[in-house]
């Protein structure tokens, strides 16, 4: 085959795998057929994930391994420390748990029962800038769904956005596409939080100049959608700016969750209907 | 396919007489990409990932620039799928790049033949920002998203990188016995 021939014959080799891969990103995009895809993908993609992931999880295996009488001691010691102050917190919430569910009963509200939660490992983190998810690792009894909260011990932490074999993709709080409703507690204004995608921060919308917020002021997950539980933690607020020219104000956040450097994250199962 | 003309070592050879893996080479072909594979699902943590290299660009810059007659699309298509599923992204975002990069680099490595090693690295950097401009364009056509300028560092890790990827490759090639001709 002569070159000329050859690279026109190249060229025309691109021009279908483009196609064929801009008609994927479009499917993908307006469709929820491509799970079957996906779903197969994964299957040869978690093994793959498990190898990548091992030698991180060699090293802190290590770590354990090789750490000193001394520090094990003294981290025994810790961790008694803060079992004695997390129970003495927690006899604490049982109380307001329990007036809070006197309270409802009062106003007739329909009450909650205490969300059954699960852990599950961080596998990996998406290295895409673009893209705030994280994928965790699953067993075959955790029967998730798409739009389970995540939480961390902090606060939440985001939702299931894709479910596959052995693995789920967590979309983080600060992915640009994420949104929670939250109110602000010191003056139960309810607004939305949104993601700012790589900035890693959260930022409110539509707050009008003249509500009262300032920075400090902690969200609270209003529990408007019925995906997120209701009074969790979401963050505190960095800053607010007034800018000229602009009809709301320019309000940061930053989430409770370290989003950065969580290992594990606490998936709440939905009650029946929730979703 | 490699020269060394003083100081200076040339890679890059004229298509229509490039060498074909054959035999045992293929296995190492799927086998880098394997590898590159791996190492882009290495967990390095989010502060990390700004200065990523980007391990499967890398290793299709070499199989295209020293075996282009080699090169197929479809390991680049399932490559650009398989890294979709993994980083949870849109199907095909990948794959598009990816398409789109190696095309760029066939072209470069027709049009002008030889590269010096520095140019290569500076031709890989200049296509991972085009890249990322093209991704920062699909990004926003499909959602909003805001810019950092840490999104800057990974080309330049990547072209840094790719001296070591090149040394590593050929030192594959050398143990699955693909032969690497010098027709000049």
């Amino acid at each position: 085959m002569s070159t000329e021939r050859q690279q026109s014959f190249y060229g025309l080799q691109c021009c279908l795998y483009l196609i064929v891969a801009c008609c994927m990103l479009l499917f993908d995009k307006h469709s929820k057929d491509t799970i079957f895809l996906r779903r197969l993908l994964s299957s040869v993609v978690a093994p793959m994930q498990y190898v990548a992931n091992s030698p991180v999880h060699l090293m802190s295996d290590l770590h354990y391994y090789f750490i000193s009488r001394k520090k094990l001691l003294a981290e025994n010691q810790r961790l008694e420390n803060a079992l004695v102050e997390a129970n003495t917190q927690n006899q604490f919430s049982q109380s307001l748990h329990e007036e809070n569910r006197r309270l409802r009963e009062l106003l007739i509200a329909p009450i909650k029962e205490n969300a059954k939660t699960f852990t599950a490992d961080i596998l990996r983190v998406s290295h895409d800038p673009f893209l705030q998810q994280v994928i965790i690792g699953v067993a075959k009894r955790d029967k998730l769904e798409v739009g389970q909260a995540v939480v961390d011990s902090a606060g939440i932490y985001g939702q299931i956005v894709a479910v596959n074999n052995y693995v789920a993709t967590v979309m983080q709080l600060s992915d640009s596409r994420h949104a929670v409703p939250v109110v602000i507690s010191r003056t139960g204004f309810k607004t939305v939080v949104v993601g700012n995608g790589p900035k890693q921060s959260l930022s409110l919308m539509y707050v009008s100049k003249t509500t009262d917020v300032k920075p400090g002021d902690v969200l609270i997950a209003s529990g408007a959608a019925s995906r997120f539980p209701a009074d969790y933690p979401v963050g505190e607020v960095l800053s607010v700016d007034e800018r000229q020219g602009q009809r709301f104000l320019q309000v940061s956040v930053k989430p409770y969750a370290d989003l950065e450097h969580d290992r594990q994250v606490i998936v709440i199962e939905p009650q029946r209907g929730e979703l | 396919m490699r020269r060394d003309i003083g100081k200076r070592v040339i890679i890059g050879l004229p298509s229509d007489d490039a060498p074909v893996v054959t035999g045992k080479g293929i296995h190492w072909y799927f086998l880098s990409f394997f590898f590159a594979l791996l190492v882009e699902m290495l967990p390095i943590g989010l502060s990390g990932q700004w200065w990523r290299p980007d391990m499967l660009f890398l290793t299709m810059v070499f199989w295209l620039f020293y075996f282009p007659n080699n090169f197929g699309f479809f390991t680049l298509f399932l490559c650009g799928f398989l890294l979709d599923v993994s980083l949870g992204g849109y199907l095909g975002e990948n794959t598009l790049l990816l398409v789109i990069a190696s095309y760029l680099v066939t072209f470069a490595q027709r049009k002008f033949k030889f590269y010096s090693i520095i140019q290569v690295m500076i031709l890989v950097a200049v296509l991972k920002y085009l890249m990322i401009a093209i991704k920062l364009v699909l990004y926003s056509l499909i959602h909003k998203n805001g810019f950092s300028v840490l999104l800057l560092a990974s080309p330049i890790t990547t072209a840094l990188c790719l001296p070591v990827v090149v040394e590593l490759l050929k030192l594959g090639c050398s143990f699955f016995a693909v032969t690497v001709r010098t027709p000049y």
